[in-house]
């Protein structure tokens, strides 16, 4: 199994606490994504200006070397274009530009991938690059390849399913364009059903459930290894120019990201706010209000780490309930059954055999 | 000039000929923004007017409730002036609908000045100004609009294929000036509704182009959006007088077919297929053209279930796709 996509958290970038960004720190370089998507609402004939009202960003940003825009920023971009572009385009226009526009810097690696196992790898390590406001997590079991996504630096929630059409829409054509046919990728979203399902049925297929555990998008194992084109040295190019230009971005951990892994390590324990809060350097208030102004409730949080630590082993390692519950660090089976129905609306029974029918 | 040179048809023909170029170079149409600018100096004018030939009232003579009254009054009209000018091209059905406005704002915004200004009794030109300019704003307003009842009956002609029965501008797509998915959603569910009542079935015809990716890649996004917007006026060209042409989403239009049997929209889509396949689609200036290729889903239904035959346009064109794939990959595999 190669290396990345083993479930191995790091664990001292956890402990790392002021290495994270919040919300108002500037990293995201505004010549890229920023300017794709002013580039893809004027296509629509919304001007830059509407675009770009009350984002503080100006035309000119575009042009200084080096000038970066924070998370807050984006997303107020963000919120302009999906509100000006209609009938819920925005997030299919923007994957789409990601994976063909010349502009874009994957342009270059998706023509020259050997196959879909290279594309995703490359994709995977350099999310920081595309998807400044979720990251991705890969997972493999003896059927299925998952790429899971969560918010990177706050929950997001008003652009979380923006982002997710763009990401599935970019995995989509980008696969399609190696392979010359479409693949049978399976999308869920967390996000409840839109009124625009004729978009998902246009750019995704007919795999798409909404209403979903996760934000995750899977793929028959088959198909990541096959070889459609030799590895030339065009790729290794490509590869070796992206991986510098997400260096140069030195892409920091964000806060929701931090945030996520560090509950994961506790989940045996999770430690109650205020402890957690001095691992973070803060005060107890201090902290809530930063996780306030970053769209998070602490214990909300530590529901859904549990949650989809739960679904991971079940799903992808496929445990039986008492070896999860035990993971899980409950000692009754009826208090972890209470609990796994809090989180997911289902008891672990009818779980397992919702994700049996879906198999 | 003899009267033969008057009378000589060469004559009368290039003299005609001079006047209507001379009428074309300098066309007296006043720009929107003369126009705006207008309005304001008339306004100007009137405050001008009201300070030199009568003096402000006093505070406590002003009546605060006629302020705000007199004052929205003249502050809405005004923002209907602006409203007609920024949408409207110039034309005659713009310059009456603007005249009126123009009257009944000047007739509002005399009626404010009133309120804070007292003109003499011997020239209280402002009253008459006040009493002439609002019947006569109202009777030029409703000419206008009577004319732009007309021009809207002349553009709903040019709109067919495009809008039946019911408008929202919500619902047009930008790119190819037709309907979106909720449109269509709207025109199938009233189009099944009456062809149910006559107990006729209606159909549905899904276009997809293929390899739109590849164009896009190829030659940019802008042009692939130029591709669609052209393709939406080959495949109107080629539908029945009845039909609605929608855009799904993505490279995918949409038809309905009211009242057709699936026999019937069979024949409509091999000549939608037919006329796309001899679309040239220039690129440039280029005298090399594109050749775009579609594929197309059908399905016919009696019930009134809208969802279901959307289902099932999407699943028969999803189905000639897949053949297509796979007969084309048994061309490239299979030795000559």
């Amino acid at each position: 199994m190669p290396r990345f996509f083993q479930h191995a958290p790091d664990h001292r970038t956890m402990l790392a606490n002021n290495h994270w960004c919040g919300l108002n720190d500037r990293w995201i370089s505004s010549q890229y994504l920023p300017a794709l998507l002013v580039d893809i609402a004027e296509r629509r004939g919304v001007h830059r200006d509407l675009v770009l009202s009350g984002t503080g960003l100006f035309e000119d940003h575009f042009l200084r070397e080096g000038h970066c825009i924070s998370t807050a920023q984006l997303e107020r971009l963000v919120l302009n274009v999906q509100r000006r572009i209609g009938h819920g385009e925005a997030g299919f226009l923007l994957g789409n530009a990601l994976a063909d526009e010349p502009s874009s810097c994957l342009a270059s690696l998706v023509p020259y991938s050997p196959s879909i196992h290279d594309l995703l790898c490359c994709l995977r390590n350099v999310s920081g690059i595309y998807s400044p406001m979720m990251w991705v997590n890969a997972h493999v079991d003896h059927e299925r390849i998952y790429l899971v996504w969560r918010p990177r630096v706050s929950a997001c929630a008003q652009t979380r399913q923006f982002w997710m059409d763009a990401l599935s829409t970019l995995i989509t054509a980008s696969s399609k364009s190696i392979v010359a046919a479409p693949l049978p990728w399976q999308f869920e979203f967390s996000a409840p059903m839109t009124k625009h399902s004729e978009q998902y049925r246009v750019h995704l297929g007919d795999n798409t459930r909404f209403g979903c555990q996760v934000d995750a998008m899977s793929l028959p194992r088959q198909y990541l290894h096959v070889a459609h084109r030799a590895h030339t040295t065009a790729f290794h190019v490509a590869q070796h120019t992206i991986y510098r230009q997400h260096e140069k971005l030195s892409v920091p951990l964000g806060f929701y990201q931090t945030m996520h892994r560090y509950l994961q390590c506790r989940i045996h324990a999770p430690p109650p706010l205020a402890e957690a809060g001095k691992d973070f350097c803060m005060s107890p208030a201090t902290f809530k209000r930063h996780l306030y102004s970053h769209g998070i409730r602490y214990q909300t949080l530590v529901d859904q780490v549990r949650r989809e630590m739960s679904i991971y082993l079940y799903r992808i390692k496929g445990w039986n309930h008492d070896q999860v519950a035990t993971y899980l660090n409950y000692s009754d089976m009826s208090n972890f059954r209470r609990s796994f129905k809090r989180w997911t609306g289902h008891s672990p029974v009818e779980f397992i055999a919702a994700i049996k029918s879906m198999a | 000039m003899t009267l033969f040179h008057i009378c000589h048809p060469c004559v009368m023909l290039r003299s005609h000929s001079v006047w209507t170029e001379t009428h074309s170079e300098s066309p007296k149409v006043l720009s929107n923004h003369q126009k705006g600018l207008g309005v304001a100096i008339l306004a100007l004018t009137q405050l001008l007017l009201c300070l030199m030939t009568g003096e402000v009232k006093l505070w406590a003579d002003i009546d605060w409730m006629d302020i705000v009254g007199e004052g929205g009054a003249a502050i809405f009209s005004l923002s209907w002036i602006v409203l007609i000018l920024s949408s409207r091209p110039t034309g005659p059905v713009t310059n009456y609908l603007m005249g009126g406005l123009v009257l009944i704002f000047a007739s509002t915004w005399q009626d404010f000045l009133d309120e804070v200004t007292h003109l003499p009794e011997t020239l209280n030109w402002g009253s008459s100004l006040e009493s002439i300019a609002m019947p006569l704003g109202i009777i030029v307003l409703t000419i206008g609009l009577y004319q732009w009842r007309n021009e809207q009956l002349a553009i709903r002609q040019q709109l067919l294929k495009r809008e039946r029965l019911f408008r929202n501008h919500h619902l047009i797509d930008w790119v190819t000036q037709v309907g979106g998915a909720d449109y269509l959603r709207r025109q199938l569910s009233i189009a099944m509704q009456s062809a149910q009542s006559h107990s006729q079935p209606t159909s549905l015809l899904l276009l997809d182009l293929d390899d739109f990716a590849h164009f896009n890649h190829r030659y940019g996004a802008r042009e692939g959006d130029r591709l669609l917007h052209e393709l939406g006026e080959l495949l109107m060209l080629n539908l029945r007088r009845n039909d609605i042409l929608c855009r799904y989403a993505g490279d995918r239009y949409a038809a309905i077919l009211p009242s057709t049997d699936a026999r019937s929209a069979a024949l409509v889509a091999e000549q939608l297929q037919l006329a796309v396949a001899h679309f040239a689609f220039h690129l440039g200036e280029q005298a090399d053209a594109y050749f775009p290729r579609a594929t197309i889903g059908a399905a016919t239904l009696s019930q009134m279930n809208p969802t279901a035959l959307e289902e099932r346009a999407n699943r028969s064109l999803e189905w000639k796709k897949r053949c297509r794939d796979s007969f084309n990959t048994l061309q490239t595999t299979e030795p000559c």
